[in-house]
C-alpha cells in the first residue's frame, strides 16, 4: 500500500484543534492497533461460544476459534505497526 | 433486607427498549425543530454578526490608511507651497535687486551721456569760440596793419600777409596774444 | 439566606423522613433512581400522592408475545426477545419529555429577538448565546476543525443542550433524571455514533469508509477482522454511554445514601450533619449537570473529528479517483 505524506483534512492545516482532539488522532492509530490484537481475542473466544451453543459442539469451536481469532489479532496489530513504522 | 434491593438493582442496568424508541424519537425531533427553529437563526445571526464586526475592522483600517494618506498628502502639499513661496521671495528680492542694479547702471550712463555731451558741447562753444576770436583777430590785425602803413596797400594782398601771419600764430590764445604782440 | 437554607434542609429531612419510613434504605435510593411506569408526588411529612399511571403500550412482536407473565416480583412484562416490545409512557420518558419542551421553549423565548439587531439584549440571550459559541468554537471547531465543524454544529448543540436540560430538570425537587437511565443515554450515544460513521463515510467516500472496517488485511482475514473493527466501533459510544450514565446515578445515589444515613443509623440528630451534606453534593451535581453535558458534547465532538480525519487520512492510500468527489462538499447542507 503507497503511503504519503498524510494530508490535512478540508485544506485546513489543523492548527485550530484543541490539544486533545490533535493527541487522540495523533494516537488514534495506534489504539486501533492494539484494538486488533485485544478485539480478535475477544471475537474468537465470543465467536465460538456462539457457535457452540448454535451448533452443539462444546468446547471445541470455542477453543479452536479463540486461537485463531487471537492469531488473527496479533496479525492484524503487527501489520498495523509495520505500517505505522513504515509512514515514519 | 440488603438481598432484594441488590436483586433490585439489576433495575439499574436494565435498558428498556421503549425507553431507547422514544429517546431516539425525541431526541430526532428536538433535533429537527431546533435546528430549524433556534440553532440556524442564533447562528446565523452570530455569522452576521462576526462578518460585520470584521468588516468594520477591515473598514476602519482601510479608512484610517486613508486619512493617513491624505494626511501625508495635505502635509506634502502644505511643505510644497512653503517651499514655493520662499522661492518666490528670494526670486523677488533677486529681481528687485536686478532691477535697482539696472537702474543705477542707467542713471549712471545716463549721466555719463550727459557729461559728455556737455563736454562735446563746451568744445565745440570753444572751438567756435577760438576760430570767431581768429578771425577777429584777422580783421584788427588787418585794420591794425592799414592803419600803420598809411592805408595804400592792395587789400588783397594785405589780408593775405595778415592771414600768413595768423596762421603762423599758436592756438593757443595766450600764445597769440604774444604773436600778435610780437608782430605789432 | 440562612433561614432559606434551614428551610430547604428540614424539607429535605421531612421527605426523606416520609419516603424512608419503610426501613428500607437501599429501596429508597433505588427508588428515587430507577426508571418507574407510576408517578408520584412526595409531600414531605405524609404519604406520597401517586398520580397513577400511563396505560401500558404493549406491542406484541409475535402472536400473545405480551401476555403478563407471573414471577416471583409480581406481574411481568416480557422482554423484548420474548416477542413483546414495550413502549409504555414511563416517569424517565415523561422527564425527557418536559425537558425537551422546556429546551425548546427557553430557545423560543430567549432566541426570537429582533433579527435586525446583531447583538443580543438580556441575560437569557446573552446566556444562550455564550453556550451556543462555545459549542461551536471550542467543542466543534477545536475538535473537528475549521473545515468541517461548523457542519456538525447543530447536532453537537442539541446534544449539549438536551443532555444539560434533562441532567438539570433531574434536579429539581419532585422530578427524575432521565440521563441516569441506561437506556437513555445509550440512544444518546446512538445517536452520536450514527453521525460520527456518516462522518467517516462523508469523509472517506463509501469504499474508503469500508476498506476500513476490513483492516487492511488480506482478504481470507476478513471473517474475523471485519467483526473486530465492527466491535471497536463500539467502543467508543459506549464509554459515552456508561461516561453519562454513571455521573448522574452516583450524584443521585449519594445524595440519597446521605438522606438514607438518617434512618441507617436511626437518629434524627444524623440529619444535623447529613442534610448539610446532602446539600452540598446537591450543589455539587448542579456543576456536574454542566459538566458532564460538556463532556457528552465535546467526546462527541472528538469522536466526529477522529471519523472525519481518519476518512481524509485513508485518501492517502493512493486511492486519487476517491478523492475528488468527497472532498467536494459545499458548506451549505449541515447534518
Amino acid at each position: 500500500m503507497e503511503v504519503k505524506e498524510p494530508r490535512k483534512p478540508g485544506g485546513s492545516d489543523g492548527s485550530e484543534l484543541g490539544e486533545t482532539a490533535r493527541q487522540m488522532r495523533a494516537a488514534q492509530p495506534y489504539v486501533s492497533a492494539v484494538w486488533k490484537l485485544v478485539g480478535g481475542a475477544v471475537v474468537g473466544v465470543l465467536g465460538g461460544y456462539w457457535l457452540d451453543g448454535w451448533l452443539g459442539t462444546g468446547p471445541w469451536l470455542m477453543v479452536v476459534l479463540s486461537l485463531v481469532g487471537i492469531c488473527v489479532g496479533f496479525y492484524g496489530f503487527l501489520h498495523e505497526m509495520a505500517r505505522l513504522g513504515k509512514r515514519k | 433486607m440488603f438481598l432484594p434491593s441488590v436483586l433490585a438493582a439489576s433495575n439499574l442496568v436494565k435498558v428498556q427498549p421503549g425507553l431507547i424508541f422514544w429517546t431516539l424519537i425525541t431526541f430526532v425531533i428536538v433535533a429537527i425543530v431546533l435546528k430549524m427553529k433556534a440553532w440556524g437563526p442564533i447562528l446565523s445571526l452570530v455569522e452576521e454578526r462576526e462578518k460585520q464586526i470584521a468588516s468594520s475592522i477591515e473598514s476602519a483600517k482601510r479608512e484610517r490608511a486613508e486619512a493617513e494618506k491624505l494626511l501625508a498628502d495635505q502635509k506634502t502639499a502644505i511643505a510644497e507651497a512653503r517651499r514655493e513661496a520662499a522661492e518666490m521671495m528670494r526670486r523677488n528680492t533677486q529681481e528687485m535687486e536686478k532691477f535697482r542694479e539696472e537702474l543705477m547702471a542707467k542713471s549712471r550712463k545716463e549721466a555719463e551721456e550727459l557729461k559728455l555731451s556737455a563736454r562735446r558741447e563746451i568744445d565745440e562753444q570753444k572751438a567756435k569760440a577760438i576760430a570767431e576770436v581768429r578771425s577777429m583777430a584777422v580783421d584788427l590785425a588787418m585794420e591794425v596793419a592799414g592803419k600803420l602803413i598809411s592805408e595804400r596797400m592792395d587789400d588783397s594782398k594785405q589780408r593775405a600777409l595778415a592771414e600768413q601771419f595768423v596762421q603762423g600764430l599758436p592756438l593757443n590764445g595766450t600764445s597769440a596774444t604774444g604773436a600778435v604782440r610780437r608782430t605789432a | 439566606m440562612r433561614k432559606a437554607m434551614v428551610l430547604f434542609a428540614s424539607l429535605f429531612a421531612a421527605t426523606a423522613w416520609a419516603a424512608g419510613s419503610e426501613d428500607d434504605v437501599p429501596g429508597y435510593i433505588l427508588h428515587h433512581v430507577v426508571d418507574s411506569p407510576s408517578f408520584e408526588i412526595e409531600v414531605p411529612l405524609s404519604a406520597p400522592i401517586h398520580l397513577g399511571e400511563i396505560p401500558p403500550i404493549h406491542i406484541p412482536l409475535k402472536a400473545d408475545g405480551c401476555a403478563l407473565r407471573m414471577t416471583d416480583h409480581g406481574q411481568e412484562v416480557p422482554g423484548l426477545t420474548e416477542g413483546c416490545l414495550d413502549l409504555s409512557i414511563t416517569k424517565h420518558t415523561v422527564m425527557m419529555w418536559l425537558a425537551a419542551l422546556l429546551l425548546m421553549a427557553t430557545l423560543f423565548i430567549w432566541s426570537n429577538r429582533d433579527k435586525t439587531k446583531l447583538v443580543p439584549r438580556g441575560a437569557g440571550a446573552n446566556l444562550i448565546e455564550m453556550l451556543v459559541l462555545f459549542v461551536r468554537d471550542e467543542l466543534a471547531i477545536k475538535n473537528i476543525g475549521k473545515e468541517e465543524g461548523p457542519r456538525y454544529v447543530p447536532y453537537l448543540l442539541t446534544a449539549f443542550f438536551f443532555v444539560l436540560f434533562m441532567n438539570l430538570l433531574g434536579l429539581v425537587p419532585w422530578m427524575a433524571t432521565a440521563t441516569g437511565n441506561l437506556a437513555v443515554t445509550a440512544s444518546l450515544a446512538l445517536c452520536t455514533f450514527v453521525i460520527t460513521q456518516a462522518a467517516g463515510i462523508r469523509a472517506a467516500g463509501l469504499g474508503g469508509y469500508l476498506k476500513h472496517l476490513t483492516g487492511g488485511v488480506a482478504p481470507w482475514l476478513w471473517p474475523i477482522m471485519i467483526p473486530v473493527e465492527v466491535l471497536g466501533l463500539f467502543t467508543k459510544p459506549f464509554a459515552l454511554t456508561m461516561r453519562l450514565f454513571a455521573n448522574m446515578l452516583a450524584g443521585h445515589i449519594v445524595l440519597f445514601f446521605l438522606l438514607g444515613l438518617i434512618f441507617i443509623l436511626g437518629h434524627p440528630a444524623v440529619a444535623l450533619v447529613s442534610v448539610p451534606f446532602a446539600f452540598a453534593i446537591y450543589l455539587l451535581e448542579l456543576f456536574v449537570a454542566f459538566v458532564q453535558a460538556y463532556v457528552f458534547t465535546m467526546l462527541s465532538a472528538l469522536f466526529i473529528g477522529m471519523s472525519v480525519a481518519m476518512g481524509h487520512h485513508h485518501d492517502d492510500h493512493g486511492h486519487e479517483s476517491e478523492v475528488g468527489p468527497s472532498h467536494d462538499h459545499g458548506k451549505a447542507h449541515h447534518v
